[in-house]
């Protein structure tokens, strides 16, 4: 399939991503001090994880975050190890941008517990980001302060920032949006909760799009999040999410973009990159033009190259139809290495 | 293969309807209730726990061996009333108020009806309060609270202040867990105890009552 555009939110530059203790690239420097790898600029290079994260349980529990270690190190560390945090995050922002990213979502919200910390971090992160490319960002919270904080650092120059997201529940960020006009993601989330089905998604969009649009929104600014449940919990979530793409597309026509958190489908499964890909094109076919994805691993290159006549791609397109009761015909595949991760 | 080996096996590849005809098998072979329980459904979930501790099974696959458990259960409970088998303790569950995240609490439960407990579970966004009358009500000794967010984790230590207003402290232990949580902000909040999986909060759950 040949698409004509498909909208990309980086998702990479986000303070709950972790990696793992024991993998390739928690490791150790000569002098024995716990650093995490990164190539910058084509150079290997550094960056030291802070006492404050060594003393903290996830160090214990195995993992580390990664991005809050970058911001840590650029605003408060010394030296080498703060133009370590620089490089870290500016070396995400560009692998993003070159590999097709329409936005770069920033979210610090899980950086500190402290309100002044976080509206700091996400000021910080927002400037060392717009110097790394030519982006414009997508600023990801769930808290008004957070997000007033990150518009205003967002250079008006890039275009249009994004605000991700506005629902129901958050309708206090519409004064926000009103002053800012920025692209917005609606998300088709309820006033007391999560929609269950298409039609509560469409009932919810029916009160928030107007909402917005009153506030001088143009319709080509909105990009409506349906809401991706894992399939690994109810095999009926990516037919349920792909029947909601097409509904919205037809009650909201051709000018509204359609996206969502897609990778959200395949949480508890093996290959989730397989499965993420497979779910976007899917998403694609059924009228969306747009994700908060990974970009190197989702982009419209990948999308006009996936192979849909492979025995992997029909075992995932199985899965997210519902066809495939529980994943058990794609965990079995998988496990007898007939489809790769 | 013994009865009981057959059920286990068959509840660990989630085959609901098999694991119901060999329980059953074993009822009317008279087995002893109880081992039903312990050796044939509670045994072959404590693998599928270790194995998903392990990374080695996948969330559908916990989720049809619950399904399974269930199956068998449901000829068993009646039996097990009967003979006088309580559950190891009840436990309420939930997600904390403010956030909306219920694949962990879920899975959490899981394993805990995999473990013996009874569950009670109190859903998502519940007030804190509201899981202490739960606890109440169902003489609960225990309380689970899950939490996604670092701005909704702070209600985990309302549970524990709730408790103690209502002069529970000591008989009702509160465990916490969410991808946020720490052993360190578990002690912080003075909460009983902080599970890192679902697979984990079973084993803590049985330290705690014991």
């Amino acid at each position: 399939m040949n698409i004509p555009t498909f909208i990309v939110i980086g998702e990479n530059i986000h303070c709950t991503r972790i990696l793992k203790r024991g993998g390739s690239l928690v490791t150790t420097r000569s002098d024995g001090a716990p650093v995490i790898a990164f190539e910058y600029r084509g150079k290997k290079s550094a960056l030291p994880i802070p006492e404050p994260f060594l003393s903290a349980g996830d160090w214990t529990d195995g993992k580390v975050k990664h991005c809050s270690v970058a911001i840590w190190q650029g605003m408060r560390g010394k030296g080498e190890a703060r133009q370590a945090g620089i490089d870290y995050l500016q070396t995400l922002a560009r692998k993003q941008e070159d590999a097709g990213a329409s936005f770069l979502d920033l979210n610090v919200d899980e950086f500190s517990l402290d309100i002044g910390e976080k509206k700091e971090a996400i000021r910080w992160a927002a400037d060392i980001v717009q110097k790394a490319g030519a982006l414009p960002l997508s600023i990801d919270s769930s808290n008004e302060e957070i997000m007033k904080a990150g518009l205003k650092a967002c250079l008006p120059a890039r275009g249009r920032a994004m605000v991700n997201s506005i629902s129901l529940e958050r309708l206090k960020l519409l004064d926000l949006a009103a002053s800012f006009k920025p692209a917005v993601v609606a998300s088709a989330a309820g006033e007391k909760g999560l929609p269950s089905d298409t039609e509560e998604r469409l009932q919810n969009l029916r009160q928030l799009i107007p909402l917005l649009t009153a506030k001088g929104i143009q319709p080509s600014w909105i990009h409506v999040d349906p809401l991706v449940y894992t399939i690994s919990t109810d095999p009926n979530n990516g037919r349920m999410f792909l029947e909601a793409v097409r509904a919205i597309r037809k009650e909201f026509g051709p000018e509204i973009h359609i996206i969502g958190g897609l990778s959200n489908v395949s949480f508890g499964m093996p290959c989730r990159k397989l499965i993420n890909q497979v779910f976007t094109w899917l998403s694609v076919e059924a009228g969306g033009d747009g994700g908060i994805v990974d970009p190197l691993q989702i982009n419209k290159g990948v999308l006009d190259k996936l192979d849909t006549d492979s025995e992997a791609f029909r075992l995932a397109s199985a899965l997210l139809r519902g066809e495939d009761e529980f994943g058990m015909n794609f965990i079995a595949a998988h496990r007898e290495g007939k489809i790769a991760s | 293969m013994s009865v009981l080996d057959e059920i286990k096996e068959n509840l660990i590849k989630g085959k609901a309807k098999e694991v119901k005809e060999l329980v059953d098998k074993a009822i009317k072979e008279n087995v002893k209730p109880v081992d039903i329980l312990n050796k044939g459904l509670l045994a072959g979930m404590g693998i599928v726990g270790e194995r998903f501790k392990k990374n080695e099974v996948y969330v559908p696959e916990v989720l049809i061996a619950a399904r399974a458990m269930k199956s068998g259960m449901e000829l068993l409970k009646p039996l097990l009333a009967k003979a006088g088998v309580q559950p190891l303790a009840t436990i309420v569950i939930g997600t904390v108020k403010g956030d909306l995240h219920d694949i962990g609490k879920n899975l959490v439960g899981m394993m805990l009806e995999g473990a013996g407990f009874r569950v009670v579970d109190a859903g998502i966004n519940v007030e804190p309060a509201k899981m202490v009358e739960l606890a109440k009500e169902n003489n609960a000794q225990l309380i689970g609270g899950s939490a996604l967010l670092t701005t909704t984790m702070t209600n985990m230590k309302s549970i524990v202040e709730e408790v103690k207003k209502a002069g529970l402290a000591g008989k009702v232990k509160v465990m916490i867990g969410g991808a946020p949580v720490t052993q360190a902000f578990s002690d912080e909040i003075g909460a009983d105890g902080y599970a890192p999986d679902a697979a984990s909060a079973a084993d803590l759950a049985k330290k705690l009552i014991a």
